[in-house]
């Protein structure tokens, strides 16, 4: 009975058919001030569909991205999926009005710690490089 | 101190404006063991090498030598290692940090024939390090603007950050930046502190100075360096006021974090230690930090518990903290092992056992009885060289009136000078016809010990006796210390300049406390009665009568007596408290003892007993 369970949820968990990695790596953040969107790409492929997030932290443990989709969206179903990152950051000090422009905080030059998790349970981990 | 305050706080707000990236601050994740397992509450707390990192303020206080080096790795791949130091001397405390953290196994990556990702095998691998260097400078614990009982001090930082990245197609790249920290932390009692640090203040807009991360390959890109405002209390509790086996010591600490140049929440962190014994402490925290909420600009505040233990053996301390993460595999450890060397410049401490310091005494002289730690062969007080034998010494030291600071000074047998104390004496001027319990002994002491009023040569001090203009104008000018010219010529018909009170007199008539006669004389030898004493004495310390109050007076004291409003208002004020009966005796010569009396209840007077008698003020 035990096998049986385990078996059954061997099955029900979503595996990657293709590696979690991000292209171009290194990249180009988004630059407000010279108007240029570079980004990164994350690749992925899931062999179900199931619940997922990506997150990407600081070396310093700071989670400043995260997008999170459903099974049932795009990004969630069995298949090759890309999912676009320009770089500014969610917790940075966005939309300051300078010199007349909007600022975004981007991420810094170095290498960033991002993660596939799928039902709260980390996929893969991926670090991906900032360099302007 | 609050002009140095509202520097500080302006320039916080030119901090990183202009960078659209921020780097992390070593400061923040490199920290030791302890401060984490406090949950990050460390800036009112400041007691080891840590505080460097938060509040530089903290090492005017340390007493001894520490080095603290940590280590930890964040997210299971960051490593990270740092190394703190803490001198005390004679002027202050010097410091020093250097904080490293290096990740590498970042690859390049390529589109394959199917245009999906793939890792390009042909490229090594990038990695990524960074370092940061802190030399610290603390100020010995001056008394504070605020009180003379709360004591202070005043710290600073200048940080050097380094990064490097390199490997793929990066090739080698490197940047570096400048920064500083401030900070103060107040002590207003042995257990309560606070504390402020303005961490990073430069603006990254002039990079001439520092504020900001410069890379010197790639495209031209300056980044921020993260500034912050963080204010905390600590709360460091001994046993000796913690109830009855609740063990040595209780920490706690709660900090918060402003970000006054961006639209950040204020950060909590609140951490306590506990130590149940000498050996053993426990710790736990709350750490707030900044999370993505999941949608483009949008950010939540994300919080979670720390704990941690420290073992003591000796010198050294070990401390680990557990920082969970939300992500499985993911939790921080941190490790540090300090060691504290004793008595490195700690000065010993010579402790006075007769008279026991902050005593008041009639005497002359006083036999001093102290005891000195057992390395002091020879202790000098005021210039004399005493002997010690078996850790203590006695010997006569005379007193002069008013306030004694007695300074002893312990010399090795080398004659290094390694042991201080201090014993406060206050000695009080005594008369032999005013003993202690005379009621009016306490004001007629304090004045003559304050050079107002004095005795005879015989020592006596006539309390009973009467007061003659002349004396009375001699006493009031005295109180004020007023400047004294020898008069040119007579001061008035009965008062030629060669009159013992000429000059006191020609004082008061130039501060306009009495006049003379409107015949030109002044009647120096007439003795006062007591409403011309009290009308004199209310002119003298400018003594209103309170309008709303009722007419208080005596029964032999009609609302027409030309003295009435000024008895009242000196009623009103307390001065005649000494009078128990319900007359007033308006015509009754005033003594000595009654002057003094009433003299040492005005305002500015009672302010100069007050600090005779503090022994917070002029030691």
């Amino acid at each position: 009975m035990l096998l049986i369970l385990v078996l059954f949820c061997a099955c029900d968990a979503a595996t990657l058919t293709s590696p979690f990695l991000n292209y171009p790596n290194p990249f180009k953040t988004r630059d407000s001030k010279a108007g240029t969107t570079e980004g990164t790409y994350f690749a992925y492929g899931l062999s179900s569909a199931t619940n997922i997030e990506i997150r990407i932290y600081m070396i310093d443990g700071t989670l400043v991205w995260k997008r999170s989709f459903l099974s049932t969206d795009p990004e969630g179903s069995a298949g090759y999926h890309e999912v676009f990152w320009d770089g500014a950051l969610d917790t940075g000090a966005s939309k300051r009005q300078y010199s007349g422009y909007i600022l975004r905080e981007t991420a810094p030059n170095g290498i960033l710690l991002s993660f596939l998790i799928a039902n709260g349970k980390v996929l893969a981990k991926n670090k991906i490089t900032v360099f302007q | 101190m609050k002009k140095i305050l509202h520097a500080i706080f302006a320039f916080c707000l030119l901090s990183s404006a202009a960078c659209a990236a921020l780097i992390p601050d070593v400061s923040r994740f490199a920290v030791g063991a302890r401060t984490v397992g406090l949950g990050r509450a460390f800036v009112g707390i400041a007691d080891d090498a840590n505080s460097i990192f938060y509040n530089p303020a903290g090492g005017g206080w340390a007493k001894t030598v520490s080095l603290v080096s940590t280590t930890t790795r964040l997210l299971d791949d960051t490593n990270v290692l740092s190394l703190a130091g803490m001198f005390p001397t004679h002027y202050g405390s010097v410091g020093f940090a250097y904080a490293t953290y290096g990740i590498s196994g970042s690859f390049v990556t390529y589109r394959d024939a199917l245009g999906q990702v793939a890792v390009d095998s042909t490229r090594e691998g990038m990695s990524f390090s960074g370092s940061s260097a802190i030399l610290s400078f603390s100020s010995l614990p001056f008394i504070s603007p605020f009180s003379p009982d709360v004591k202070a001090t005043l710290g600073f930082n200048v940080k050097l950050f380094r990064q490097s990245l390199g490997g793929g197609t990066v090739g080698a790249a490197s940047s570096s930046g400048i920064d500083i920290d401030g900070g103060l932390l107040i002590r207003p009692s042995e257990w309560l502190r606070i504390g402020f640090s303005a961490l990073n203040m430069l603006p990254d807009s002039y990079n001439q100075i520092g504020g900001s991360n410069n890379w010197d390959s790639g495209e031209e890109r300056k980044e921020g360096i993260e500034n912050v405002i963080k204010t905390g209390i600590g709360l460091k509790i001994p046993s000796s006021m913690l109830p009855k086996g609740m063990g040595k010591e209780l920490i706690i600490d709660a900090d918060l974090d402003m970000f006054i140049a961006k639209p950040r929440p204020a950060l909590l962190h609140i951490g306590t230690e506990w130590w149940p014994s000498d050996y053993l402490g426990l710790r736990m925290g709350l750490d707030q930090d900044v999370a993505s909420a999941g949608q483009t600009d949008s950010m939540v505040v994300a919080s979670s518990f720390t704990y941690g233990a420290g073992l003591k053996f000796s010198s050294f301390l070990f401390d680990y903290a557990f920082k969970p993460s939300s992500l499985t595999d993911a939790n921080s450890h941190y490790f540090s092992i300090s060691y504290l060397i004793p008595t490195f410049s700690e000065r010993q401490v010579i402790v006075a056992l007769e008279p026991r310091d902050r005593t008041i005494t009639y005497k002359p002289s006083v036999l001093l009885k102290a005891k000195s730690p057992s390395k002091v062969r020879e202790v000098r007080v005021g210039g004399a060289a005493i002997k010690t034998l078996a850790g203590s010494f006695e010997t006569v030291v005379d007193l002069s009136l008013g306030k004694n600071p007695i300074k002893m000074e312990g010399y090795d047998e080398k004659g290094a000078n390694i042991a201080s104390g201090e014993c406060r004496v206050l000695r009080l001027a005594e008369f032999s016809d005013v003993p202690h319990q005379f009621w009016a002994s306490d004001p007629i002491s304090h004045m003559a010990t304050l050079g107002i009023v004095s005795g005879f040569p015989d020592g006596t001090f006539k309390p009973q006796k009467g007061l003659t203009r002349a004396e009375m104008v001699t006493l009031l000018v005295r109180a004020k210390n007023t400047v004294l010219t020898k008069p040119s010529g007579n001061v008035f018909k009965d008062v030629r300049k060669e009159h013992w009170a000429s000059q006191y007199i020609k004082a008061s008539l130039n501060s306009n406390i009495v006049k003379g006669y409107p015949d030109g004389t002044f009647k120096p030898s007439a003795g006062l009665t007591r409403a011309e004493a009290v009308s004199v004495l209310v002119r003298f310390g400018d003594i209103r009568e309170k309008e709303t109050a009722a007419s208080a007076s005596y029964s032999d004291i009609a609302s027409k007596h030309w003295a009435f409003r000024s008895i009242s208002a000196a009623r009103q004020a307390g001065l005649l408290s000494f009078i128990k009966e319900s007359t007033f005796k308006p015509q009754r010569p005033i003594t000595r003892a009654e002057a003094c009396e009433m003299l040492s209840r005005i305002k500015f007077i009672s302010g100069k007993i007050d600090q005779l008698l503090s022994f917070d003020i002029g030691y």
